[in-house]
């Protein structure tokens, strides 16, 4: 009679013991597994699926019998304990059902172990997952670039500013735009203006190192936060990235030019202060001849020169 | 909030638990361990988020949850931060060969952290359990590497929550956890009035 309530439970039941002697197996498993139920006492799980290690299965068998309570696999952690391949006509994403198990001890020798398929919730939340991460990505990047956009620059900054504080550490920021970029998009149209700001990104992302962090500021304005940098050391790499813009073929748009301007933070200011600074800086750069480096230095801006 | 008296025998109680959970979680490591409980304090449910993520230096922590049910039911959240879970990390993989064939081939760190916690909390509320002489189950946990979990938590159902520190000590390293009990009034009375009578017959 028991026995066959437990076979018409819509979840995976085995009764076994620390030696994964099989001592019910219900229909359920019969089904899904094609193993029936009168073809399991005797055998053991390692003599049904001997290509498995049930080894942490055998761990958590004897955690709950020494527990006297209940022990379980989580199926985002762990796929599966019982490897039950999936019906191809569900056309699930997953290659094996996904399981939540529940080892409860019977008494001091057996346990059941209660297997749930659990891979219809999974895909669901898969899915609801990768759309949150493409959302989160979205909301972040610039589209057109790949880079950072502004709104997640100021959170990167802000970030940076608390870490700063924290730790006493220098960063600096830079700011460049592209020389003359109006006359691009009047002479070559927005979808060549587009490729250029691309491909200048991409180039600028070459030649920044890891932990630096690239934004598009808007229209053809980037910057750079980086983080552990002095005012010198973020000079000079604004001036190799402006050398390596300055060399690159941009194919029909012809050469391409940058003006930096860069700024260190200075302890106890806001993030309103190092973005002006940087600006006024960028602001000398191009007043200046365009295609240079400038920094903000003792409340002044000057050309920088390696 | 509890008197002196009262969280002393709470504390009592809590390392009577964990001396089986110990030898437990020894066990799952194959390593010898102790665990010791340094500090027990009981906070408002509206304080979870900043205890929880307290001396986290706002990186990425593991939270697990696990919901017991009954005539006295609550949930349990454990959090680890990053460091310790590389701790284990370490333990894991200086006690085992990897081996391809295994079927919990998945994230060996999370589910120790899942099964630390199990037996942590299911040791801790099952001596409650066993005061109150009543009777539990406990849901299978979750876990997140991020807030997520806490923000998921319905905070109306809960109103006091017991915070214990947990340090686990193997030969050279720590893993250090923090276990939250949460209940809501009525649950947590029953469970001082349980203590109360214990320290009596103590």
């Amino acid at each position: 009679m028991q026995t066959k309530i437990l076979d018409t439970i819509e979840n995976g039941i085995i009764i076994t013991n620390q030696n994964l002697d099989i001592i019910l197996w219900n229909r359920w498993l019969a089904i899904h597994t094609g193993i029936p139920s009168d073809k399991t006492p005797g055998n053991t799980l390692e003599d049904l699926f001997p290509r498995i290690s049930f080894d942490l299965l055998k761990q958590k068998i004897r955690i709950a019998l020494r527990m006297k309570s209940s022990t379980f696999t989580n199926a985002r952690v762990l796929k599966f304990v019982i490897p039950i391949e999936q019906n191809k006509i569900t056309k699930s994403i997953f290659k094996h059902m996904r399981q939540n198990v529940v080892i409860t001890p019977l008494n001091e020798k057996e346990v059941s172990i209660n297997i749930y398929d659990v891979s219809s919730l999974l895909e669901a939340q898969t899915i609801i997952d990768d759309q949150m991460k493409l959302l989160e990505k979205q909301a972040k990047t610039d589209s057109l670039t790949g880079c950072f956009n502004k709104n997640m620059f100021n959170e990167l900054l802000t970030a940076e500013i608390k870490r700063s504080i924290r730790h006493n550490h220098i960063f600096s920021l830079i700011i460049f735009d592209i020389d003359n970029f109006k006359s691009v998009n009047d002479t070559y149209g927005h979808l060549k203006g587009d490729s250029v700001l691309k491909k200048l990104a991409n180039l600028s992302r070459k030649n920044i190192r890891k932990s630096d962090m690239l934004a598009r500021w808007g229209g053809e304005e980037f910057c750079i936060l980086l983080p552990e940098t002095p005012l010198n050391g973020a000079a000079i790499l604004a001036d190799n990235v402006r050398q390596k813009i300055a060399s690159h073929d941009f194919g029909s748009t012809g050469l391409q030019q940058c003006s930096f301007g860069v700024a260190e933070y200075t302890l106890g200011t806001d993030e309103n202060i190092i973005i002006a600074n940087a600006d006024k800086a960028l602001y000398y750069a191009k007043n200046n001849g365009k295609n240079q480096v400038a920094i903000f230095k003792d409340e002044t801006s000057v050309s920088w020169q390696p | 909030m509890m008197n002196e008296e009262l969280k002393d025998a709470f504390g009592e109680l809590i390392n009577i638990s964990f001396g089986s959970a110990a030898a437990m979680i020894a066990d799952l490591f194959e390593s010898f361990a102790t665990l010791k409980v340094p500090d027990i304090k009981v906070i408002a449910m509206s304080e979870i988020e900043t205890i929880v993520m307290e001396g986290s230096d706002n990186q990425e922590i593991y939270i697990t949850g696990q919901q017991f049910k009954g005539n006295f039911g609550g949930e349990v959240v454990f959090a680890i931060d990053k460091k310790s879970a590389g701790n284990m990390q370490t333990l894991i993989y200086s006690a085992k060969e990897f081996d391809e064939t295994q079927a919990f081939d998945d994230n060996e760190v999370e589910q120790s952290i899942l099964e630390i916690s199990n037996i942590i909390g299911s040791s801790c509320v099952g001596k409650f359990v066993e005061l109150l002489k009543e009777d539990v189950m406990f849901s299978p946990p979750t876990i997140e590497l991020s807030q997520r979990l806490l923000s998921g938590l319905d905070k109306t159902r809960f109103s006091q929550i017991i915070v214990i520190r947990t340090v686990l000590e193997f030969q050279d390293m720590k893993i250090v956890g923090r276990l939250f009990i949460m209940f809501n009034n009525e649950m947590f009375g029953r469970l001082e009035k349980a203590i109360e009578t214990f320290i009596e017959e103590l």
